[in-house]
């Protein structure tokens, strides 16, 4: 069902990049992604490829699983490859039919930009799948930590984030509870919102925000229960270290930054 | 009526179709964690027959993750078999109009139903159902008064309060009269008792006798008090890892409790003092009913007491 395949579930693991600092992963991602934007030819867009196709298999996260993850954010891709079929116009044209039209261009930017948009997700994916987001709320409480001396709340600004993440699945699991009770009292929650469907929609989500309220509520009292007074002088059970794999797994982004430029300019 | 015909569900029918298909050897495909199912069995529900006839009143015990409230949405079609059949008085409701039928005649009552309250006041609550359904609109009036009655709720006071400001207990009323106001022959609840305290929760069982002999309701309950359960039902259906672990009258259920407690059950409370008082060397005569309770035991052991033993 939906609950497997949600955006880039946690994927338990014991592979090098599972184990990576999750500084440097977040890092990472961000400069592969750099690389395939730089990538501007198919031939640089297949070596940014052929990295990320090699970082899953480091991770031993089998291909139909990360494809898995990112499905429910395909139709962004599918989106973005229809708009610029139709929008892009140059080159030979294929189709026409009234103001749409169909050309080499479209069709070239439209593939491309599909498998680049594809890639960004991936490497996403990979590092939500190979990172706790215990892990994660951590880093980027730990690199947001320079902004704090100006003032900026870190700490809180990654608790907020480690309890978004954390509450994700619980309000799915609830709010497919508050359909099939509305779908019971015969509801058309599915039905379109200008015909009788806006009172389906407010059935769903009212339940909905009165129960983000109440597990505020219940959570508040139970990180006061627990003493919970912010993060000054808190200290890590596992602080975050810097390792030399870690710098490894940078110059290896770093290679795959010169590889996909190299290979701009070798193909043209 | 309602029928189950050898249903079979899987939340993952994909991996059901493998693991049945035998085409791919199992360990091959099942090396990987899989979330939400136990990892060898991708079944939420295996080969499950059993009628519920009209008028009666059915209990269901299983442990947690037995699979009883994804039996009871079977009910009304909000989940299909992934093999089988569920039948509601005959038709099959597999697609989507039957299931749309169905849900007039059986009414779904989820666990924690206050949690779906939603509109402003509690007379649009209780009148989403009905409204959903067809019903008429000059009608409204007489029908949401009518549900709140029937929970024992004043029309008049709180047809204008919003849901939110009652206190909890009301708050399950309102929602159990949401659901009544479709004037279901056949009412599933799901733990209609969780989390109360014990007065509301024994008002709250005598409504839904109540409900049973007045209305002659076709009751389906969840539940994972025994006490309850043999007190109030005609027939138990006991599920264990998504199979039939018994179905039949309480006092044939309970009669094993050894098998009861392996599958994480109890019996009822008084059975159990019987039971343990026979391990005792107390033998005590077995009601006609088969089954003791609380009134019946108390009355034999005064009666074995006076004689003396």
């Amino acid at each position: 069902m939906a609950q497997s395949a949600l955006f880039g579930r946690y994927w338990p693991g014991e592979s090098p990049i599972h184990a990576l600092d999750p500084r440097m992963k977040l890092t990472g991602v961000v400069i592969a992604m750099v690389a395939i934007f730089l990538a501007q030819g198919y031939a640089a867009l297949g070596v940014a490829a052929l990295f990320v196709a090699a970082f899953f298999i480091v991770a031993r996260i089998p291909f139909g699983q990360a494809f898995k993850s990112i499905a429910p954010l395909l139709f962004i891709v599918l989106l973005t490859a229809f708009l610029n079929l139709f929008f892009i116009q140059s080159g030979e044209v294929y189709a026409q039919a009234g103001p749409f039209v169909i050309s080499q261009g479209g069709i070239d930017s439209a593939i491309f930009l599909s498998i680049r948009l594809t890639l960004l997700l991936l490497c996403a994916s990979l590092l939500t799948l190979t990172t706790t987001s215990i892990d994660l709320t951590d880093a980027f409480e730990s690199m947001l930590g320079p902004f704090a001396r100006f003032g900026f709340p870190a700490h809180e600004f990654a608790m907020v984030m480690g309890i978004a993440l954390r509450f994700l699945p619980q309000f799915m699991d609830e709010l497919r509870t508050i359909r099939a009770a509305q779908l019971s009292r015969g509801a058309h929650v599915s039905a379109n919102p200008f015909h009788g469907g806006l009172q389906g929609l407010s059935s769903l989500m009212v339940p909905l925000f009165t129960s983000a309220f109440r597990h505020a509520e219940t959570l508040s009292n139970g990180m006061d229960a627990r003493c919970y007074h912010g993060g000054t002088g808190r200290t890590r059970l596992d602080p975050l270290a810097f390792s030399t794999r870690d710098l490894a797994g940078i110059v290896i982004l770093l290679l795959m930054v010169a590889c996909v430029v190299a290979t701009n300019f070798l193909v043209r | 009526m309602i029928e189950f015909k050898n249903v079979w569900y899987s939340y993952d029918s994909h991996e059901a179709n493998k693991a049945e298909g035998g085409k791919e050897t199992k360990g091959a495909s099942k090396t990987q964690a899989d979330w939400g199912n136990a990892p060898d069995s991708p079944w939420a529900l295996e080969d499950i027959s059993f009628a519920v006839q009209k008028g009666e009143f059915i209990g269901i015990a299983g442990h947690t993750g037995s699979g009883k409230s994804t039996l009871v949405q079977h009910m009304n079609g909000l989940l299909v078999p992934t093999r089988g059949q569920v039948l509601v008085d005959g038709v099959d409701i597999a697609n989507r109009q039957a299931a749309a039928d169905a849900r007039r005649h059986v009414g779904l009552v989820f666990q924690y139903p206050e949690h779906q309250l939603f509109a402003a006041s509690v007379y649009e609550d209780v009148a989403f159902g009905p409204r959903n359904m067809g019903m008429p609109e000059n009608e409204m009036d007489s029908i949401v008064r009518e549900a709140l009655e029937l929970v024992d709720l004043d029309f008049e006071a709180l047809r204008d309060v919003s849901p939110f400001e009652l206190s909890g207990g009301q708050q399950r009323r309102v929602a159990l009269a949401g659901v009544l106001a479709m004037r279901p022959s056949t009412l599933i609840l799901d733990e209609p008792a969780a989390g109360l305290d014990p007065a509301a929760r024994r008002e709250l069982l005598a409504l839904v006798r109540r409900l049973h002999t007045e209305l002659n309701a076709t009751i389906v309950l969840i539940s994972h008090n025994m006490d309850d359960l043999a007190q109030l039902c005609d027939r138990i259906l006991v599920l264990n890892k998504g199979r039939v672990h018994a179905f039949g009258e309480p006092a044939r259920v309970f009669m094993d409790s050894a098998a009861m407690k392996n599958i994480g059950l109890g019996v009822p409370s008084a059975q159990r003092l019987a039971n343990l008082l026979k391990e005792q060397g107390l033998f005590l005569p077995v009601p006609s009913s088969g089954l003791f309770t609380p009134e019946s035991l108390v009355e034999t052991l005064v009666k074995a007491y006076k004689e003396g033993i």
